[in-house]
């Protein structure tokens, strides 16, 4: 297993330096740029999103390709930073790339942007969720994920469906960046129009060794609601003290949370974790492309796919409908008039059709609550997506 | 005082003595040989990682686990110093600091190689459900951990005040050259020094394990941290260190529980330097006579 991992590397490698080499003008395949952070500390987010789009381009070539031309993945490493993004998309455009897809953090997504923006080719962003992302004003760039003010508004829109009798106060702890501390505040700030009370507001750093006096704190404030936003480790932290000292709050429910629709949370608590809640990602259970997807997944990779993947494979399939509608599928100027010109029903999404505003944001995009109960994910709303988990 | 307040202070308390305990390694290991090892926050990882696999490996609870990690934790130390500082010993401190800096990446990509990113959890039930101490509850992990620290600490105190081993460690501390005249082999002790820092932060991260989750980078978030405590205590003082690390650790609390962890940092590094300023040779430092 471990091996043969490092074989694919070697060959990656080996490859991507000889098609560096070539430029792309009359190669027998349809060429997809996905710049993702494969190595270094969020390797295993990057890695996720990438072997999602493999899936997805498998599918559309077991499919005939587009009109009769096979898509293939260039992938090209990010190491997790802005620089890193920078020369992984600027190698990918060199080499003469259809389109660009990346790259799991809103910085390097911002580098990428601008990147394709210049050399004229699409992007089609797989998970970044910063607000600002968007707002260069430039027309290459597409984003399919809900963004930070999406999940926040999703966060009271749903609160009908997770709130508790007499829940009156609530607290949030949220990790200190931008993605942390954006949607905390976005919540603090318009929570007060539905009624709750905020009566703490705590920060931390990611990198946090202990959230013990955190945690005592959030104990004397004692909120009906807690809302905890963070990455995997430090939310894993946050829980372990918690449940470590037994400590009951009226709700916990997360938002966009790294570690609460994790499916390895779930490994490590079980029925512990029991009861709470959380709005993130998902897809849709309904459609039979979503089946297909999760099937094929689990085949591939021995486990479940992660939520965040799943807008992996969703850019590989709104990349492959653009280019059906193109006379020239590699023509980057009719595939960026098609992109903003999608109207797609059928896909992964729990959503209504895909379609992009003149910024390109996927207009419909959203986020669903989760629960946790008997030690499994399951949908509460909206319903229409919820898995055949569900009593 | 507020019970909350009290039982903020309890865990700064129980935590530091782990903070203590690196940084009585990096302490320990700068008396020594004179360098700062930018490799300690890694080596703490390396120990976490070698409970871990040990306790996962041999289906044993991380405490059983804990000295055979030890033993290995001095050998990759010892050999460390051996091979690699060793041979560039009369090079420019800059140097030698670098050269550790090196060791703390390559440790670090090995252990990614090895264990993937993935996140590791440890989960030892019986011990982590927290038990009630008149007002205060205390998970028995913590309370393990505290008196590890503690019985490690003295044991040290006593190997290197009542053996001949500690004897020679000192006195090479103090003096190499008079040291060598006196016919102890310096070199071997360098690398033992060495290997027991890397023992301290062994012991420090294997306690860690069932109360964190681990992955490859962990450590550079207790590298800077170990810094601060060893200087704070006076670089190669074992009870300056020792004071030091509890202090941290319960200004970090302190500060987590009226201000948020955001501020703890800031607090913590404000406090290092505003000591600096004042104390330059550190709240327990005893001045640099010695090192002159």
């Amino acid at each position: 297993m471990k091996m043969k991992k490092w074989g694919r590397l070697v060959l990656l490698a080996a490859l991507s330096f000889i098609l560096a080499g070539c430029g792309g003008e009359d190669s027998q395949t349809i060429r997809i740029g996905s710049v993702h952070p494969l190595t270094g500390s969020m390797a295993y987010e990057g890695q996720a999103i990438v072997n999602a789009q493999q899936i997805a381009v498998d599918r559309v070539n077991s499919e005939g390709g587009i009109n009769g031309k096979p898509l293939e993945l260039v992938e090209s490493d990010s190491l997790g930073t802005s620089s890193g993004a920078a020369n992984a998309a600027l190698k990918l455009t060199n080499s003469g790339v259809a389109a660009l897809t990346g790259t799991y953090t809103s910085s390097s997504a911002q580098v990428v942007s601008r990147t394709a923006e210049k050399a004229g080719i699409p992007l089609v962003v797989t998970v970044a969720s910063s607000d600002n992302l968007l707002s260069n004003g430039y027309r290459y760039t597409f984003r399919i994920q809900p963004s930070v003010s999406v999940f926040s508004r999703n966060f009271l829109e749903y609160f009908d469906y997770f709130k508790t009798d007499g829940m009156e106060t609530v607290a949030l702890i949220y990790e200190n960046s931008n993605y942390g501390t954006g949607i905390a505040e976005y919540i603090a700030e318009h929570i007060e129009e539905i009624g709750l009370e905020v009566v703490g507001m705590i920060s931390y750093p990611a990198t946090a060794a202990t959230l013990s006096a955190e945690v005592t704190r959030l104990e004397a404030m004692n909120p009906d609601l807690l809302v905890p936003i963070g990455y995997y480790a430090d939310q894993t932290l946050l829980m372990k003290e918690i449940l470590e000292r037994d400590i009951h709050f009226g709700r916990i429910v997360g938002c966009a949370n790294g570690a609460f629709s994790d499916v390895k949370f779930l490994e490590t608590y079980g029925t512990q974790v029991d009861g709470i809640y959380d709005i993130n990602y998902r897809y849709n259970p309904n459609s039979e492309e979503t089946q297909y997807m999760l099937e094929a997944y689990r085949e591939a990779y021995g486990e479940e796919i992660p939520v965040h993947a799943v807008y992996g494979y969703q850019s590989i399939m709104v990349l492959a409908d653009a280019m059906e509608r193109c006379d020239d599928p590699e023509d980057p100027g009719q595939l960026r008039d098609a992109l903003a010109q999608t109207e797609l029903h059928s896909h992964v999404l729990p959503q209504g059709v895909i379609r992009f505003d003149e910024t390109g944001e996927n207009i419909n995009s959203a986020g669903v609550l989760v629960e946790i109960r008997d030690g499994r994910h399951v949908v509460v709303y909206p319903e229409e997506y919820a898995d055949d988990r569900n009593e | 005082m507020n019970i909350y307040v009290l039982q903020a202070f309890l865990d700064g308390v129980l935590m530091g003595g782990i903070y203590a305990l690196a940084a009585l390694g990096l302490s320990l290991i700068f008396g020594v040989l004179k360098i700062t090892n930018f490799a300690h926050g890694a080596m703490m990882t390396m120990g976490m990682y070698a409970v871990y696999a040990i306790s996962v490996g041999m289906g044993i609870g991380p405490y059983a686990a804990l000295p055979l990690a030890m033993a290995m934790m001095f050998g990759l130390g010892f050999l460390i110093q051996r091979v690699l500082i060793n041979s560039i010993d009369h090079a420019p401190a800059y140097n030698q600091l670098l050269l550790t800096l090196g060791v703390a990446y390559i440790l670090e990509n090995v252990l990614l190689m090895v264990f993937t990113p993935n996140y590791r959890t440890l989960t030892v039930d019986a011990f982590q459900k927290a038990i009630h101490i008149g007002p205060l509850t205390v998970a028995p992990a913590r309370l393990i951990m505290f008196a590890v620290v503690l019985a490690v600490t003295a044991g040290f105190y006593m190997l290197l005040y009542k053996t001949r081993v500690g004897r020679s460690i000192r006195a090479s501390a103090q003096d190499e050259e008079g040291a060598r005249l006196m016919g102890i082999h310096v070199k071997r002790i360098r690398a033992a020094a060495f290997g027991l820092g890397a023992v301290c932060t062994g012991i420090a991260g294997g306690l860690l394990t069932p109360v964190m989750s681990i992955y490859p980078t962990l450590g550079e978030s207790f590298q800077l941290k170990c810094f601060v405590i060893a200087v704070l205590g006076g670089m190669g003082n074992l009870w300056g260190a020792f004071l030091s690390g509890i202090f941290i650790g319960v200004i970090e609390s302190l500060s987590g529980y009226f201000l948020g962890g955001t501020w703890s940092e800031m607090l913590i590094y404000g406090a290092f330097i505003l000591i600096l300023l004042v104390r330059p040779t550190g709240i327990f430092g005893r001045g640099n006579r010695r090192e002159s």
